[in-house]
C-alpha cells in the first residue's frame, strides 16, 4: 500500500473497483451538501473519521456538526473518513489503496489533523483498524515524527480516555463546538513555525501537544503516568510535564450555538435518514445509570423560535422527509408543548416524520406524541422504566410507579399505536432474581392493557439490555453481573416474558462483557486493545463480527483478568483511572448519590432543588456569563449584584 | 372526494459520476428530497404510508451512466413547465442534472408501459487484446436463437431483444435492446454473448424509446 497515492489514482482503481462491492455508493462521495475545497497548501486539513462504516458515520450529529464548523473557516478544509465494510477492505488490499477521504480522495496521511469520534467503546479496535488502513504506526509513541497527522479524538465514551491512551496523540474531553477550531489553529501555528526550523532540526510533535496541553479540556496522554499497586489497582496517576493540567477539566459550550442545517444528504440509506436537531443539551433527572445525564451538564435549552427556524432550514437545505429532535429527555424540554404546537402549525401539512425520543412515562406523552406525529400507521411508541419493581427504580433514580406505566401503555394502545417497546436493563446494583421477574410479569401487564383495547393485533417489544456501571455516574464503583449471573437472568426471561405478542430481546453477556472492560478499563488496556486487534478483533459491535476469544487471548497474553475491571466492587477511596479527568460533577456528589442509593433514597428534578453536584462551581464564570434562563442550574450574579437577604438568593435558583 | 387538479411532468434527466452508483429505489427519495428542497409540492398517494407519485422509465442498473433518462411525477400546485428546469438544477446533487421539463396529459398510460427500448452505446474494456469487434458483431447478429439464463435462473433467448447491434470505429458497441416488462436486454450479456469475456464495460444508456416515436427523447 501507497499510504500517499495520489487522489487521481485513488479514483481512477474507484472506477474499476467500485462495482464488485455492496453499496458502492458508501465509497464515492459526491452527495449533496458535502464541501471540497480545493487542496491547497495555506489550508489546514482535517479528516473527521467516524471508526464504522458509512451507514453509522453519515447519521452522527457530532461529526456533522463539526464538518459544519469547520468548513465555515476559510483557512481550514474537512473531510470525511468512514472505514470500509469487509468487502471494500478486501478490495482496497488487493489494490493498494489506502484508506482516503470521501470529498477529495486523499489518503488519510495526507490531512494535518485527524479527528476521531469515539462515542462508545466498541470503536475501540475499529480506530486502530483507521490507522493501520491508513498505514501509520498504531501509538502515539511510534507517531511523533512530524510527518505523521496529528490525531485526536472526542466523545462520550472518551470521558475515560485511559484504554486508548496509548494510540491517541490527544483527546478533546467535553464539548467539541469551540475546542476544535482553538486546537485547528494550534496545529496551523505550529506547522508554519515548524516549515521554518525544518531545515534545522527534524522537529517532533512534542512541541506541539505542549502547546495543545494547555488548552480548556485537553488531555495529552503521553504527559501523564499511571503508577499500581501490588494488588493491581491503580496508585496514582500523575502528570510529567508542567503543561499538563491536573485535573483535566471538560470545556463546554456556554450557550449552544446555532444548530447545523445542511446536513449531508446521502444517497443510499443509512441507519437514520433523517436530520437531528439538539432541542436539549444535559439532563436535571439525575438517573443514577446515565453516564449521558452526569456527563453533559449544565442542562442548556435552545429556544423554540430557534428549533422552528433550523427546521424550515433543514427542509431547505436538504429535503429531508424526517427530522428528530434530540435531547435525554424531551419531556423536560422547558417549552415541550409550545414546540409541539409550532411544528403542527408550521408543518402539519408537509407529510414529514418528526420524532422526539425519550419522553417521560406518562399519559401527557401520549398527548404530545398524538399531536407531533402524523395520522395514518404509526410506529411503535417507546418507554424506558429501566427497572421493573418501585424499588429498584428508586435504587437507580427513576421513579415511576408501576400504576402510572399501565395507565400510559394502556393510553398509548387506545390511541393508534398497536405497538410498545419497553425498554429495561438486568444488572442493576442490588437486583434479586425477584427484580428480574418483575419485568416478565409488567411486561404481560402491559400486553394485557394492549389486549383489552386491541386484542390479538396489540404487539410489545420488550429489550432488555445488561446495565455497565460507568464512569463518572454513582455507580462507578459497583461491579458488573457476571457473565453466569447474567446469563441466569436472561434464563429466567426467556422462560416468563414470553406470549403471543411479546418480542423479546436481550445483549449478548460476552459484548456486555466487553463494553464494560474497555469502558473502566485502566491505561494497561491499552495493550489489550492492540493485542485483540492483532488477532482479529474489529467491527467489536457487529454482533457477527465480534471475537470474544480474541479478546480472552488479549487478556491473558498480558498478564490481567478481564474480571478485574468488570466484577470488582471497588473501594470508593480506590484511585480510578479517570479521576484525572473532570467531568464536573465532583467524586464527594457521586459517592454520596451512591449511599443515597443504598438507602432507596430519590432526589428530585434537580431544577427543583440544586444538589450542588459541582457544575456551578467549576463553570462560574461560563454561568456569570449566561442570561439566567440559559442554564437550568441557579443563576449566580455578578458579585457586585447579588443581594444579601435569604429571600433573593433562593429566587435565583431556576424553577422551570 | 376531493378533486384535486394534478400536473404530470416529465423530466429528462442524467445521471454520471457518483450518481451512477445510486439505484432506483434511492433515486426515487433523491428526488422527494430534491422537490422537498425546491419547496414543490409533490402529489401524494393515499393510504396509510402516502408516497410521493413518481415513475422511473426504466430502471438503469448500478455503475451505468445514463445519459437522458426519464422519469414522470405528479405536482399538486401545477407550475410552469419551463421555470422547473433551473428550479431543479438548483437542488440536485452532483451526477443528476435536469435536461428538459414537459407537461403530460394526465391520463397517459404509466411511463414504464410506454417503453420499449433503450439504446446504448458500451466501451466493452477487454483485459484481452482488443478484439475485432464488427466481426463479434456480425457473428452474433447471424445466430438464430442466443440462449441465456437470467438471474432468476431462467433461460431465455438473447436474441430477439437485440434489435440492433453496431461496433463504431472508436472501438464503442452501439445497441438497441428491447425494454419491455418481460423482455429487457442487458448489455453485459451481449457482451458476452459476444464472446468479449471477461471485461468492464463502460455502459453509457443513451435514450429511452417510447411507443409514440412523437414523444420519443433524444
Amino acid at each position: 500500500m501507497n499510504p500517499h497515492l495520489n487522489s487521481v489514482e485513488i479514483e481512477k482503481t474507484l472506477e474499476r473497483v467500485l462495482l464488485e462491492v455492496e453499496r458502492p455508493a458508501r465509497y464515492i462521495g459526491g452527495e449533496y451538501n458535502s464541501i471540497t475545497k480545493e487542496w491547497t497548501a495555506e489550508r489546514l486539513k482535517i479528516a473527521l473519521c467516524f471508526p464504522d462504516i458509512y451507514d453509522l458515520g453519515t447519521p452522527n450529529l457530532g461529526l456533522a456538526t463539526l464538518y459544519q464548523i469547520l468548513n465555515r473557516h476559510a483557512d481550514l478544509l474537512a473531510e470525511r473518513v468512514f472505514l470500509p465494510w469487509v468487502d471494500m477492505e478486501a478490495v482496497m488490499v488487493r489494490e493498494g489503496l489506502p484508506l482516503y477521504s470521501l470529498e477529495s480522495k486523499r489518503p488519510v496521511q495526507d490531512f494535518d489533523l485527524l479527528g476521531i469520534s469515539l462515542p462508545y467503546e466498541q470503536l475501540y479496535t475499529n480506530t486502530l483498524h483507521m490507522l493501520h488502513l491508513s498505514g501509520m504506526p498504531l501509538r502515539t509513541r511510534d507517531r511523533l515524527a512530524q510527518h505523521y497527522p496529528l490525531v485526536i479524538a472526542g466523545g462520550h465514551a472518551t470521558y475515560n480516555p485511559e484504554p486508548m491512551a496509548d494510540f491517541i496523540d490527544a483527546f478533546v474531553i467535553g464539548e467539541g463546538e469551540e475546542a476544535i477550531v482553538e486546537i485547528a489553529r494550534v496545529v496551523m501555528a505550529w506547522r508554519s513555525g515548524s516549515a521554518a526550523d525544518a531545515a534545522a532540526v527534524r522537529p517532533d510533535k512534542r512541541a506541539l501537544l505542549r502547546q495543545l496541553a494547555a488548552l480548556d479540556g485537553v488531555y495529552v496522554p503521553l504527559f501523564y503516568e499511571a503508577s499500581y499497586n501490588d494488588d493491581g489497582t491503580l496508585a496514582a496517576t500523575r502528570s510529567t510535564e508542567p503543561a499538563a493540567r491536573m485535573p483535566v477539566l471538560k470545556t463546554i459550550v456556554k450557550e449552544l450555538p446555532p444548530p447545523i442545517t445542511r446536513f449531508i444528504v446521502p444517497g443510499v440509506d443509512v441507519v437514520h435518514n433523517r436530520a437531528a436537531i439538539e432541542i436539549m443539551r444535559g439532563c436535571t433527572r439525575g438517573c443514577r445509570f446515565c453516564h449521558a445525564g452526569m456527563v453533559t451538564r449544565p442542562v442548556r435549552e435552545r429556544s423554540v423560535a430557534e428549533v422552528i427556524s433550523a427546521m424550515r432550514e433543514v427542509l431547505q437545505h436538504t429535503g429531508f422527509e424526517e427530522i428528530a429532535l434530540l435531547s435525554l429527555s424531551s419531556s423536560d424540554y422547558s417549552h415541550v408543548l409550545e414546540l409541539v404546537d409550532a411544528i403542527r402549525e408550521n408543518f402539519g401539512h408537509l407529510n414529514l416524520n418528526i420524532s422526539m425520543p425519550s419522553l417521560r412515562i406518562e399519559t401527557v406523552s401520549v398527548d404530545l406524541m398524538d399531536r407531533l406525529e402524523k395520522q395514518g400507521r404509526r410506529s411503535g411508541f417507546t418507554l424506558a422504566p429501566e427497572a421493573a419493581t418501585e424499588r429498584m427504580r428508586e435504587i437507580i433514580n427513576k421513579p415511576v410507579s408501576t400504576r402510572q406505566l399501565l395507565e400510559t401503555a394502556k393510553s398509548i394502545y387506545s390511541r393508534g399505536w398497536t405497538t410498545i417497546k419497553l425498554y429495561f436493563m438486568i444488572g442493576h446494583p442490588d437486583e434479586t432474581l425477584a427484580d428480574v421477574q418483575a419485568i416478565a410479569d409488567l411486561a404481560h401487564a402491559v400486553m394485557l392493557e394492549g389486549r383489552r383495547a386491541l386484542g390479538n393485533r396489540a404487539l410489545l417489544n420488550l429489550g432488555v439490555s445488561t446495565f455497565i456501571p460507568k464512569p463518572h455516574t454513582p455507580f462507578q464503583w459497583s461491579p458488573c453481573d457476571s457473565i453466569a449471573q447474567v446469563r441466569e437472568k436472561q434464563a429466567l426471561l426467556r422462560r416468563e416474558a414470553r406470549g403471543p405478542g411479546i418480542k423479546l430481546s436481550l445483549s449478548n453477556p460476552p459484548e456486555s462483557q466487553m463494553e464494560a472492560w474497555l469502558s473502566r478499563g485502566d491505561r494497561r488496556m491499552g495493550a489489550v486493545i492492540a493485542d485483540a486487534y492483532a488477532r482479529g478483533a474489529k467491527f467489536d459491535a457487529w454482533g457477527e463480527h465480534f471475537k470474544y476469544d480474541a479478546w480472552l487471548e488479549a487478556f491473558a497474553a498480558n498478564g490481567l483478568e478481564s474480571t478485574f475491571y468488570t466484577h470488582r466492587e471497588r473501594d470508593v477511596a480506590e484511585a480510578l483511572p479517570w479521576d484525572h479527568i473532570d467531568a464536573a460533577v465532583k467524586k464527594s456528589f457521586l459517592a454520596e448519590d451512591l449511599r443515597w442509593s443504598a438507602r432507596s433514597q430519590t432526589r428530585v428534578d434537580c431544577r427543583d432543588k440544586c444538589f450542588a453536584c459541582g457544575i456551578l462551581p467549576k463553570f462560574i464564570e461560563e454561568r456569570r456569563a449566561t442570561p439566567a434562563d440559559a442554564w437550568q442550574c441557579p443563576e449566580v450574579k455578578p458579585k457586585h449584584l447579588r443581594g444579601t437577604s435569604a429571600l433573593q438568593s433562593s429566587q435565583l435558583i431556576v424553577v422551570a | 372526494m376531493k378533486a384535486l387538479i394534478l400536473q404530470r411532468l416529465r423530466v429528462q434527466f442524467s445521471k454520471t459520476g457518483p450518481a451512477r452508483f445510486i439505484g432506483n429505489l434511492d433515486l426515487m427519495r433523491l428526488w422527494e428530497r430534491a422537490a422537498r428542497r425546491a419547496g414543490l409540492a409533490l402529489a401524494y398517494s393515499e393510504g396509510f404510508h402516502p408516497q410521493p407519485r413518481m415513475q422511473l422509465g426504466a430502471p438503469l442498473p448500478l455503475g451505468y451512466v445514463g445519459d437522458a433518462e426519464l422519469l414522470d411525477l405528479w405536482l399538486a400546485n401545477p407550475t410552469e413547465p419551463a421555470a422547473l428546469l433551473q428550479t431543479w438544477n438548483t437542488v440536485l446533487p452532483l451526477g443528476i442534472a435536469v435536461q428538459a421539463v414537459t407537461e403530460i396529459v394526465e391520463r397517459e398510460a404509466a411511463l414504464s408501459a410506454q417503453v420499449t427500448s433503450a439504446r446504448f452505446s458500451v466501451l466493452p474494456n477487454c483485459e484481452s487484446a482488443a478484439p475485432d469487434l464488427p466481426k463479434c458483431v456480425l457473428a452474433l447478429l447471424e445466430q438464430k436463437q442466443i440462449l441465456r439464463i437470467n438471474k432468476r435462473g431462467k433461460e431465455y433467448d438473447l436474441r430477439p431483444l437485440v434489435e440492433e447491434l453496431t461496433a463504431t470505429p472508436a472501438g464503442w458497441l452501439e445497441m438497441q435492446l428491447a425494454a419491455r416488462p418481460a423482455a429487457t436486454g442487458r448489455p453485459e450479456e451481449v457482451i458476452t454473448a459476444m464472446g468479449l469475456d471477461p471485461c468492464r464495460p463502460a455502459i453509457h444508456r443513451r435514450y429511452l424509446i417510447l411507443i409514440d416515436k412523437a414523444s420519443a427523447s433524444g
